[in-house]
């Protein structure tokens, strides 16, 4: 069950990871498209409003997994790296739940902030909320991975 | 109450609430892993470890939602759009901050 759970917040996170980085992509400001274009413009070259509701679900989706995954963790994990003194590694783990949780609370703002309707003054703020989901988003990855390399969960 | 700016205050003030519960190690319920319970007060250690994450999600949903259904649409639209993200950037910043202590 831990097993299964475990790879359904991992593919999740990924899914999560490519729509966040092409929206984060897709909101930051670049030169006008003369010539050739590089694979950062193309890469960031989409609609980026399409991917705010599947932002909002999957990560909703992947914090709820990772609620769940949460009580094993601080049985089997946390109690190993603390035997083997890995404070950073507990402490990325500490940064990790306080984004899973900040991510979660921006997300009706950010909902807001994309709607189509939004003024132009409303920009700037759809940019930086986008960021911090991404920020919150890659660390939550890479944390998640790095912890699991350490210490899994089976 | 409009949805819209309910969302916008919900959302600036959900981090905060989270940041002063978790600061102050604060939370209405422990989750007990190790006995897959929940308690209102604090076990013995033989409980093992508690886990309080739940109870800050819990306390920061529930407050920035009654602030959210409080707080005057008029008010919310007579703010800088800046706020809604300047108040969750400083938090940011502030949760990095305070957490540097694993890595000294």
């Amino acid at each position: 069950m831990i097993t299964t759970l475990l790879i359904v917040h991992g593919l999740l996170g990924v899914v999560l990871l490519g729509a966040i980085t092409h929206q984060a992509f897709g909101v930051a400001a670049r030169r006008s498209a003369q010539g050739r274009r590089s694979f950062f413009d193309r890469f960031a070259a989409v609609d980026a409003s399409v991917y705010t509701n599947a932002v909002v679900l999957l990560f909703v989706l992947t914090s709820v997994g990772g609620a769940f995954l949460y009580a094993p963790y601080r049985v089997d994990v946390r109690p190993a790296l603390e035997d083997r003194q890995l404070q950073a590694a507990n402490g990325i783990f500490e940064i990790k739940e306080h984004l899973a949780a900040i991510g979660l609370g921006l997300l009706p703002a950010y909902w807001v902030f994309w709607r189509k309707t939004s003024e132009p003054a409303d920009m700037p703020t759809r940019r930086y909320l986008t960021w911090m989901i991404a920020f919150c988003t890659w660390w939550n990855f890479i944390a998640g991975h790095v912890l699991n390399n350490i210490k899994g969960l089976i | 109450m409009d949805l819209l700016s309910a969302c916008k205050v919900f959302s600036t003030v959900f981090g905060i609430v989270y940041f002063v519960t978790f600061y102050s190690s604060w939370s209405p319920f422990f989750y007990y892993p190790e006995q897959n319970a929940f308690h209102i007060a604090q076990q013995l250690p033989s409980a093992g470890p508690p886990i309080l994450w739940y109870g800050w999600l819990t306390v920061a949903t529930l407050v920035s939602a009654v602030v959210a259904a409080i707080v005057p649409p008029q008010l919310v639209r007579k703010c800088s759009p800046a706020v809604f993200w300047m108040v969750p950037a400083l938090l940011l910043l502030v949760v990095l901050f305070y957490e540097k202590r694993w890595f000294l």
